[in-house]
């Protein structure tokens, strides 16, 4: 058989292997690089770097391991996790068993495995000696891994990154010196020191999520003296403190904390603000179901179908006022924070608009005018809550940018992410404003309007529609993990890569 | 004497002297390269198989010091040419790197069981090094056979379904032994593993290795209770 072999892309010399080390060092400390760096920012700056370009994914792995290094060193070693590929073992003499993680290493000596696993183990690591890639996707995946220290080939490596990527997970790779399956080699004192690293810093980059949680939701408690005098007033707190998911004041309070090292001491105006960013939206569910005519939300009636339209209409409105109130009622650049705020509900007013308009004249949406609609009246809905949260940290216009353009990608991609899973769950009826039928008008002028046609399906096949839309979400995500790219705050880029997979995941 | 036949490998099954004979051995097919037990007995018989090798352009020898081999060559009466390659096995730290050539390529591959295969395509995801494709209708095949790992059957160990088969391997069922008792075979495949590892992946993993330690005690105490019974025997 022929085998067709790439040459693999590690340095074969230790001393080759050290010197592109100085230079991404070097590298990075002069431009200042701030994790996480997305895939496309690694290979750009490894571009710069790398004298030949076979070893340009070699010095990806370099560079992603030296904006991670300080991180990886203040995150305590209980929880770090340490990942060995099983093909260091010898496969003719291993006595150990295999569970369905990986290995059970016997620490017998015949490889270099039980060594590494156990100075991990005596410093306090889980440690995972795994076969290749499918159990170490699954434990990166969701977020429940605090930092990783891993061994793996090339190949591998490329196989995780997406995954170490999404999560923003610190981690420090060290890739085998020498490829193949079998009997393969690393630099051993590089693992050695990558497995000790320590600093005495406090635990970097990590916002206290759960402790911001807490005081949020201590600040929506219905036991708090909501001074609700009227009739009207108890109606619309209650709509307020309905369905815990508080994802606003959470954007904006974590927005807050990483811009001030993680702090978890919130003042009274983060407080005021949170509330203000959950009254919009609540204020605006109680008008879309209005304008929707539907009866549930959170599986129970809506405030129009418990008191009639002009009682929700007017609880809505007082919502809005509420929302203003309570931003006015901050000190410093409160009039730079209503101006933003009503910028933006301008904005997804014309967005909604847009939609309403068209829904009542039958007139089928090109793809453009849908994208134009989801950037109207999504992107308000996290570009406030998190320029709020910046604004009140002393952002600068700079910082402000960035979150807006980030917003308005997120935003985008949100929304065609809900209109995939909608239809592909097959539960709703009304297509009319989606992406999808958008896309398969632009293709197919004949395709018709309602999802309960049976040709639609066949349709949506043929054209690939789905396939079309899964495409423009991807591409409105990368917009989204580009526009952080200039972000200097390690904190907020790496939540708000988090965050952005978060939203994002599930289709 | 047919050119590919221009490799040999001592084993040296008297003394045991080379390391990494088996490796090289694993890594030529059998038809075009000579193994011999031990070259020194070889040699002293006189064997023809040594002047065929010899009288190739460039013979490679695997066995253990090159003067050595040379001189043991020259008392078969069979002298290496000058383009003759002689790897010592006898210094630890040499590797048996037989470039894999047309001829020499192990074959080392998948094949489907497409009777129990449910085209979930997790061999597909699985594979590293685009051993399997799939067809449009979601049906995976094995494309590139000449890409898979010698000695790797990690595919196989993820089927869930044991329908991938490496005839070489060791263990049953993946080199295709008939699989008898089907609920034995559920309960040892990989279970979904996020299921076991549920939340805190931390305490999944310390649980896994508390297991592992006394899994290594048990075996330890199975052991010295072997030794203690062999000890028995010969002392009564």
């Amino acid at each position: 058989m022929n085998k067709t072999r790439q040459p693999y892309g590690v340095p074969a010399e230790r001393s080759e292997r050290d010197q592109l080390q100085h230079a991404v060092q070097a590298y990075a400390a002069e431009r200042r690089l701030v994790p996480p760096l997305s895939m496309e920012e690694l290979r750009d700056h490894a571009e710069n770097i790398a004298t030949n370009p076979g070893m340009v994914d070699y010095v990806m792995v370099l560079l992603n391991n030296e904006v991670w290094r300080d991180t990886v060193a203040s995150i305590p070693y209980e929880r770090r996790l340490l990942l060995l590929p099983l093909c260091l073992r010898n496969v003719s003499d291993c006595p150990a068993e295999l569970d369905e993680f990986g290995l059970l290493c016997e620490e017998c000596g015949r490889c270099n495995i039980g060594e590494l696993q156990s100075i991990a183990e005596e410093l306090g690591y889980v440690v995972l000696v795994a076969e290749g890639s499918t159990v170490v996707s699954r434990l990166l995946e969701g977020g429940k891994v605090d930092a990783v220290v891993g061994v793996s080939c090339l190949n591998a490596l490329e196989k995780s990154f997406p995954h170490m990527a999404d999560g923003a997970i610190p981690g420090l790779a060290i890739p085998l010196t020498v490829d193949g399956c079998i009997s393969t080699k690393m630099d051993m004192d590089h693992v050695r020191k990558a497995i000790q690293l320590k600093s005495s810093k406090p635990w970097k980059n990590n916002l206290e999520t759960r402790r911001l949680r807490e005081i949020i939701d201590g600040w929506f408690a219905a036991s708090n003296p909501w001074e609700a005098e009227t009739r009207t007033e108890q109606m619309a707190y209650e709509w307020l403190l309905k369905n815990g998911k508080r994802w606003r004041p959470y954007l904006l309070a974590c927005t807050y904390s990483a811009l001030n090292d993680g702090t978890t001491d919130l003042p009274d105006e983060i407080r005021q603000l949170a509330l203000a960013v959950e009254c919009f939206h609540k204020a605006s569910l109680v008008h879309d179901d209005i304008e929707d005519d539907d009866d549930l939300r959170y599986g129970q009636p809506t405030l129009h179908c418990q008191y009639g339209i002009p009682v929700a209409l007017n609880v809505g409105d007082l919502l809005v006022g509420e929302g203003y109130r309570r931003i006015a009622s901050v000190e410093t650049r409160s009039v730079e924070m209503l101006r933003m705020a009503a910028e933006n509900h301008r904005m997804l007013c014309l967005g909604q608009g847009e939609e309403l308009y068209g829904l009542s004249h039958q007139t089928p949406f090109t793809t453009g005018q849908i994208i134009e609609i989801f950037r109207r009246k999504t992107a308000p809905a996290f570009g406030v809550a998190l320029q709020l949260g910046a604004i009140a940290a002393g952002a600068d216009e700079g910082l402000l940018e960035t979150l807006r353009s980030f917003s308005e990608s997120l935003g985008i991609a949100y929304q065609i992410r809900d209109d995939l899973e909608e239809y592909q769950s097959g539960e709703v009826l009304d297509l009319r404003a989606s992406l999808l039928l958008a896309l398969a008008h632009d293709h197919s002028p004949v395709t018709p309007l309602s999802c309960e046609s049976p040709q639609l399906h066949h349709i949506f096949d043929e054209l690939m529609i789905p396939e079309k839309a899964a495409q423009l979400l991807e591409h409105y995500k990368n917009e989204a993990i580009r526009a952080l790219n200039p972000l200097q705050n390690a904190f907020l880029k790496s939540f708000l890569r988090r965050v952005t997979t978060k939203m994002l995941s599930g289709v | 004497m047919s050119v590919n036949k221009r490799i040999l490998i001592c084993q040296c099954s008297e003394r045991h002297l080379l390391k990494n004979v088996d490796e090289a051995s694993s890594l030529v097919a059998s038809d075009e390269a000579v193994v011999v037990s031990d070259l020194c007995k070889a040699a002293s018989e006189k064997l023809p198989v040594l002047g065929g090798v010899a009288a190739t352009e460039f013979p490679v020898v695997y066995a253990c010091h090159p003067r050595a081999v040379r001189a043991l060559f020259d008392f078969a009466g069979s002298p290496l040419p000058e383009g003759a390659e002689c790897i010592n096995l006898r210094d630890p730290e040499t590797r048996p790197a037989i470039t894999p050539s047309n001829e020499s390529a192990p074959a080392w591959f998948p094949v489907i069981d497409y009777d129990r295969c449910t085209r979930c395509g997790q061999c597909f995801d699985f594979c590293l090094f685009g051993v399997y494709e799939k067809d449009g209708d979601g049906r995976v095949r094995v494309a590139n056979p000449q890409n898979c790992k010698n000695n790797c059957p990690a595919c196989a160990r993820i089927c869930p379904e044991a329908a991938i088969i490496f005839p070489k391997v060791g263990e049953s069922p993946i080199n295709g032994a008939e699989i008898s008792d089907e609920d034995e075979l559920k309960s040892n495949i990989k279970v979904n593993v996020d299921e076991i590892l549920g939340d805190d992946i931390y305490a999944a993993l310390n649980a896994r290795k508390q297991k592992r330690r006394s899994l290594l005690n048990r075996k330890k105490i199975e052991q010295a209770l072997a030794e203690r019974s062999t000890c028995s025997e010969d002392h009564p």
